[in-house]
């Protein structure tokens, strides 16, 4: 039993100033995925149907391969904003919390990496 | 981590039934919880029939015929019995409420009564409120100034501002609203809750005050505030009809602001 006083329990290690970046980010990044799932949406339809080289040709165009860069950096970006809310509020073994941050950092990152390659592979050519 | 059940000490076990004296048509069965410290045993539910037909129309009332008549031993808080204290705040029917204010008419077959959800039980209908008003005290929750008033006079405020803290100086801090959020649940240690959020806006609302500034620095939190997610249990749940969520929602609109886009 602790012998704190209960607002020194409260008080704790005090505001962080910090917490409306993280809110004011993954609001401003769901708006961003909104308008990005629709171009998304709209070259899946639009490309329905046709051979893969024009598939391939479509996507390879700047604006495309700009606008898929575009995408896979917003959605990884609030995916790992929204994975550590999730493991904030949950977990709450500091160090197992520490180390999964981390992890979704990183794996966020790395999933990032990958599809911007895979777009720049695709509009390159290589 | 997260725990999904409680402990197997905490977990309630069937307790005694009590019968309602004569031959009344008009009874209704109350199950309640029962929770002793000093017998080392396991939470109870103990049913209480009551007649109806010799007892006042809200819950309060049936457990205080309880208590007097059936079972002394049952223990709660009460004081006002009009709404006012929020002293007999405790989940009954599966929400929190006020005992005073809630009609038994409104409850449909046996009365379920337990105690506040996650806050420590003292005993029965008990729960410990020393953290939820240390977290009071935290927002301090006085007009603070700088600037010097007139000797003669009060601070004036004008009719329009008065009216933003309508749906705000009426909580009563019963804690209902805290503790229906799961949020406040899992993180109640540093998650000030919608009651003390709600009570941390009605200063920030209040034209009088000027401490504005500090009070969001304070506020400004991944866990004191930012672990509200919207979920809104603690509107619905609010016995005195108020809007928790909205004043934590115009505080983050608050931070917005002071910090642009």
């Amino acid at each position: 039993m602790s012998m704190q006083d209960p607002l020194a329990q409260v008080r704790g290690m005090g505001s962080s100033r910090g917490g409306s970046h993280h809110w004011r980010s993954q609001r401003y990044s769901a708006l961003l995925l909104l308008l990005l799932s629709a171009w998304i949406l709209w070259v899946g339809v639009s490309l329905a149907g046709v051979d893969y080289a024009t598939a391939r040709a479509a996507m390879s165009a700047p604006f495309n391969a700009g606008m898929a860069i575009f995408l896979a950096g917003t959605l990884f970006y609030h995916a790992q904003l929204g994975l550590q809310v999730v493991i904030e509020d949950y977990v709450h073994i500091d160090a197992v919390e520490f180390v999964l941050l981390i992890v979704v950092r990183l794996a966020c990152l790395a999933a990032f990496l990958v599809s911007a390659i895979a777009a720049l592979k695709l509009a390159l050519g290589a | 981590m997260l725990e999904l059940r409680l402990a197997p000490e905490s977990r309630p076990v069937k307790g005694h039934d009590f019968t309602a004296p004569g031959s009344s048509a008009n009874t209704r069965i109350f199950q309640i919880y029962r929770w002793d410290p000093d017998k080392g045993e396991n939470p109870r539910i103990d049913s209480y029939e009551v007649d109806l037909d010799d007892c006042g129309p809200m819950v309060l009332d049936a457990i205080l015929k309880i208590k007097n008549e059936i079972d002394p031993s049952l223990t709660l808080r009460r004081s006002c019995r009009e709404g006012i204290c929020g002293s007999c705040a405790m989940n009954i029917d599966g929400t929190n409420t006020l005992a005073c204010t809630k009609p038994i008419s409104e409850i449909k077959g046996d009365v379920k009564i337990n105690p506040l959800p996650h806050l420590e039980v003292i005993k029965d209908l008990v729960p410990d409120m020393t953290h939820f008003y240390a977290q009071y005290a935290s927002i301090k929750p006085w007009i603070r100034t700088q600037s010097v008033p007139f000797p003669d006079q009060e601070r004036l405020q004008s009719q329009h501002d008065r009216e933003k803290l309508d749906g705000l100086y009426e909580c009563i801090l019963c804690a209902c609203c805290s503790t229906s959020c799961p949020s406040y649940w899992w993180n109640g240690d540093r998650y000030l809750g919608p009651a003390i959020l709600l009570q941390a806006y009605r200063w920030l609302a209040d034209s009088r005050d000027e401490a504005t500034g500090e009070r969001l620095d304070e506020l400004d939190d991944p866990f004191r505030l930012y672990r509200c997610h919207t979920i809104m249990n603690c509107t619905s749940t609010c016995p005195k009809g108020l809007n928790p969520a909205k004043a934590i929602a115009e505080t983050k609109k608050m931070l917005l602001q002071r910090g642009g886009a």
